[in-house]
């Protein structure tokens, strides 16, 4: 295990010494320590912003300004990692250069290491050049805890990943200005290993690391407005906001920056989807090697033994991870993506599924409705015509004489039963389209015949089975998307609704009157708030006089305890109290006064 | 129920969880203002009170071109995102999490710009997007507890400190200024809280803030240079609560005093206050203690007279302060 307090105290030494800006006189609270532990150097920002107006004699860009993605960059190219394996080694970036490659490059990962844990401290004071006092405050917390542990297996690990990723050596499509290629893979071969978990024995999450997760960030954000545009093509759609607007780089940004955050623990991608978008019931954690970073292992074969390898950088990675796996193009020049590579993606997870309020349109994975024909067993074939005014028009090509086409699930027989095989596929979704795929929310839940596949809008009513009552065969299944134009399919499904059953969608029913069991259970849950709270509740109005003098403060307590359910009784009761007669609700008042 | 109907829903029941006081007759008044039948306003209600307590409290500062992520004091991430889209106009994007990284909905913050305080609320997603004016913005995520200084509600406590449109042309230190410019001027900034006026300049180094005590109390009107100091609160680009002590002394305005080459864009408006050199020692508290210490060399730092420094330190009768504002001023005379 390295004494990695001092090498951490010599690096450290090494960077406030080293003024950001050689040849003026800045003060030492502008060195590169200063940058490294994020204290604000608004003439770095001067800088940076400087760069990107257009007119001052400087290349015009056209990517916004984001300030912490530039300064990891601005510091490689001052050959930050150069000066803290100096300052491990204990000589001179000069005398470096002269040492063998294994020593260098060994001197040359413990000293990002150690400039990536000088990141996670933020110094209340000014940092002098000579870091007298301050020394003591900045090398605290590396003494305690489980620091040298975790700095041994960053270190390792970005040992690792920089190991290969100089073997893969793949060409980089951007250079990054003023910095080495050697610098920029160990960069991201530390960003590698720190965003995928690698120091989580210090507590610290990855956001904290600033050195190296704004560099993963960089790159991620680069991957994700690589990815959009090859899913915007590959569908020949655009979704919003726009491509090349602030907007849209921003939401970008804290996708990634967000995700980022989660990938110590593997990949959340399928986590915290709300259920109501995917009509079925979600399949766990993301198992997709792929988009594990804790196992990446850049240009290496990946497990399974299917043939394929891991991307080779970093961004690679990242693009397959954000917006699926294939760059390349067909000669029509649409992306080569398969839906597999979009559906599985950060992007159409955790992006699209949402309009975030700019009207759509949306990219979801959620269950089609395939058109079957019960003539003759086969699937609708959509055919597209163009009409004299130019416009595409789709229809159903003919199947049969006498075609009669329902929604019906896709099965397989397997031992002589048939297994029912929910069609998932992405579907693309806008409130204003007349075109792509409808949703059947709107009519209410949808069922599913185990037995044949059928899907109708009653439970009790399965034209297939024929049966009028509800039996374990039929499933609920939420809701699914149809093919648009609608036809005599969907003709079909509405006409599925129990014949007793209302021809528009169903209304929720009157509420019934609150019961003595449900004011028993507000009696008791407004019981355990606390001894004061205990009352007897005989009719509603008794329990919205209760209720309706509570604080915020006592309806979140009541809340905790009774939950949604509690609420809703609560509600009833102030819809019935209020419905009485003034009179009545004041005797009521009055019989507990009495008691 | 209808998607649009329940998200619009939850949208007014995080708004109105937001802006209520939460005295006695929540309900009452919840009901009055979301409405919705009992199911409906009942899910609206437990999502956004659940979500409030998932989301905890927080509050900072993103200059544009930033993208952070705070932790809060349930231990929820707040991912934001701060994007100048030319003018003073800005693109911003925020993400709540819960402690698990689970997508928060419903969540309310208070978005303070420089044309005001408004409320935005997650989505399913746990995501909400807006557009801002200024150079940066102030987020407010729960309830502080505090009352905004002219009578608003909780989240308006802070007053921007710089102007929206950032000077394009830099001009020299506030010392150099005369102080009857107009205050429209796009690199001069002046707001008022506590009865001291703030003026802010901008620079290439940082900003130059300029305190002038408007309305004199009497115990300070014949009171000599460090008798008197203004202790507040300000947000940074850096995104973190700062407190500052500036001494006053007298000049041909009235009490002044002034900080250099600072980087602070909100001020909280409540934390303004003026008090005597002890009376400060016994707000700070223990000068041992880091913060305390900080403020006092961050204070010291950044200031341009010196002298009313050095009164200062000679009327405070606590023995350790006065030995701390004395190093803090020994460093600063020798490093500049």
């Amino acid at each position: 295990m390295k004494d990695w307090v001092n090498v951490i105290e010599a690096v450290a030494r090494a960077l406030a010494y080293d003024r950001y800006e050689p040849g003026t006189q800045e003060s030492a609270g502008q060195s590169m320590l200063a940058i490294v532990t994020g204290v604000s150097a608004p003439r770095l920002r001067h800088r940076f912003e400087r760069q990107h107006q257009p007119g001052l004699g400087h290349e015009p860009t056209a990517e916004p300004l984001v300030h912490p993605y530039k300064v990891p960059l601005y510091l490689l190219a001052r050959h930050i990692v150069d000066i803290a394996a100096a300052a491990v080694a204990g000589c001179t970036p000069q005398e470096l250069a002269g040492l063998g490659e294994e020593e260098r490059e060994r001197h040359r990962i413990t000293g990002i290491v150690a400039v990536a844990a000088l990141s996670t401290q933020r110094p209340q004071g000014r940092l002098s050049g000579e870091l007298n006092g301050e020394a003591r405050d900045l090398m605290r917390p590396f003494r305690s805890g489980k620091w040298p542990t975790a700095l041994d297996r960053l270190a390792a690990r970005t040992a690792q990943l920089h190991r290969v990723m100089l073997a893969a050596d793949h060409d980089r499509r951007h250079a990054w200005r003023g910095v080495d290629q050697a610098d920029r893979i160990l960069a991201e071969a530390l960003a590698a290993a720190l965003v995928g978990g690698a120091a989580d024995e210090t507590g610290v999450p990855p956001e904290r690391w600033l050195f190296p997760f704004h560099i993963f960030c960089k790159l991620a954000l680069s991957a994700a407005r690589d990815g959009l545009v090859a899913i915007e093509d590959w569908l020949g759609i655009e979704f919003k906001p726009p491509p090349r607007t602030p907007e849209r780089e921003v939401d970008l940004m804290v996708l990634v920056a967000g995700q980022a955050g989660n990938l110590h623990q593997g990949c959340r991608c399928k986590a915290g989807i709300d259920p109501r978008v995917v009509a079925f019931v979600p399949r766990g954690p993301c198992r997709q090697a792929d988009h594990d970073l804790r196992n990446w292992l850049p240009g290496q074969p990946k497990p399974g033994g299917g043939g394929g390898r891991y991307a080779e950088t970093l961004w690679g990675w990242l693009r397959r991870w954000l917006g699926g796996s294939s760059t390349s193009r067909a000669p029509d020049g649409r992306p080569r993506l398969r839906p597999n590579d979009v559906a599985g993606s950060v992007l159409a997870r955790c992006w699209l599924p949402t309009d975030r309020g700019y009207g759509g349109p949306l990219l979801l994975y959620d269950r089609i409705l395939p058109e079957y024909c019960q003539n003759c067993g086969q699937p609708a074939r959509p055919v597209t015509t163009v009409q004299p005014d130019g416009h595409a028009a789709v229809g159903r090509a003919s199947c049969c004489a006498n075609p009669r086409r329902v929604y019906r699930c896709d099965f397989v027989e397997r031992a002589g039963k048939r297994v029912l095989r929910p069609k998932l596929g992405l579907v693309v979704a806008s409130e204003q389209g007349g075109a792509g795929y409808r949703s059947t929310q709107a009519l209410g839940p949808l069922w599913l015949c185990a037995a044949t596949g059928r899907y109708f809008l009653s439970p009790e009513y399965c034209p297939d089975c024929q049966t009028e009552a509800a039996t374990d065969r039929h499933e609920p299944v939420g809701h699914g998307w149809v093919l648009l134009p609608l036809a005599d399919a969907w003709q079909d499904l509405l006409d599925t609704r129990h014949p007793a059953a209302p021809a528009t969608p169903v209304q929720p029913a009157e509420e019934t009157p609150v019961s003595r069991e449900e004011l028993m259970f507000l009696e008791q849950a407004i019981g355990e708030m606390g001894p004061d709270y205990a009352c007897v509740l005989r009719t509603s109005a008794d329990a919205w006089d209760v209720a309706e003098r509570w604080s915020r403060d006592e309806m979140d307590q009541f809340c905790a305890i009774a939950g949604e359910r509690g609420l809703r009784l609560l509600f009833r009761c102030k819809q019935e109290a209020e419905a009485l007669p003034p009179g009545e609700r004041g005797e009521s008042q009055g019989e507990d006064g009495d008691e | 129920m209808n998607e649009n109907y329940a998200r619009a829903l939850l949208q007014q029941a995080a708004i109105f969880l937001d802006s209520d006081p939460g005295s006695p007759g929540f309900l009452e008044r919840f009901a009055a203002t979301v409405g919705g039948s009992p199911p409906e306003a009942a899910r609206a209600l437990d999502t956004a009170l659940t979500a409030r307590n998932l989301a905890g409290t927080a509050r900072f500062a993103v200059g544009a071109g930033d993208v952070r992520t705070e932790t809060t004091s349930s231990g929820a991430h707040l991912s934001v995102g701060l994007l100048s889209e030319g003018d003073d106009h800005l693109a911003a994007s925020v993400r709540v999490v819960d402690s698990d990284r689970t997508a928060l909905a419903g969540v309310a913050l208070r978005v303070t710009d420089h044309d005001g305080h408004r409320a935005v609320v997650t989505d399913e997603a746990g995501r909400a997007s807006l557009r801002a004016t200024g150079a940066s913005v102030f987020i407010q995520i729960g309830d502080f507890g505090e009352v905004g200084g002219r009578g608003e509600p909780a989240g308006a406590v802070v007053l921007p400190l710089r102007a929206a449109v950032p000077a394009t042309t830099y001009v020299l230190a506030a010392a150099d200024q005369t102080a009857e410019k107009s205050a429209t001027e796009p690199s001069r900034w002046q707001t008022e809280a506590g009865g001291v006026q703030f003026t802010c300049l901008s620079r290439m180094g940082g900003s130059d803030l300029t305190l002038l005590l408007r309305e004199d109390p009497p115990e300070v009107a014949a009171a000599a240079a460090g008798t008197h100091g203004v202790l507040f609160r300000t947000w940074g680009r850096a995104g973190s609560a700062r407190r500052w002590i500036v001494p006053l002394a007298p000049g041909p305005l009235g009490f002044t005093g002034a900080l250099y080459g600072t980087d602070e864009d909100w001020l909280h408006e409540s934390s303004v206050q003026v008090y005597g050199a002890d009376e400060i020692a016994g707000e700070l508290g223990d000068p041992e203690d880091d913060e305390a210490g900080a403020v006092l060399a961050r204070s010291v730092r950044h200031a341009d007279a010196l002298h009313a420094w050095r009164a200062m330190s000679n009327r405070i009768t606590h023995e350790r302060q006065r030995a701390t504002i004395r190093a803090a001023l020994d460093r600063h005379g020798t490093s500049t």
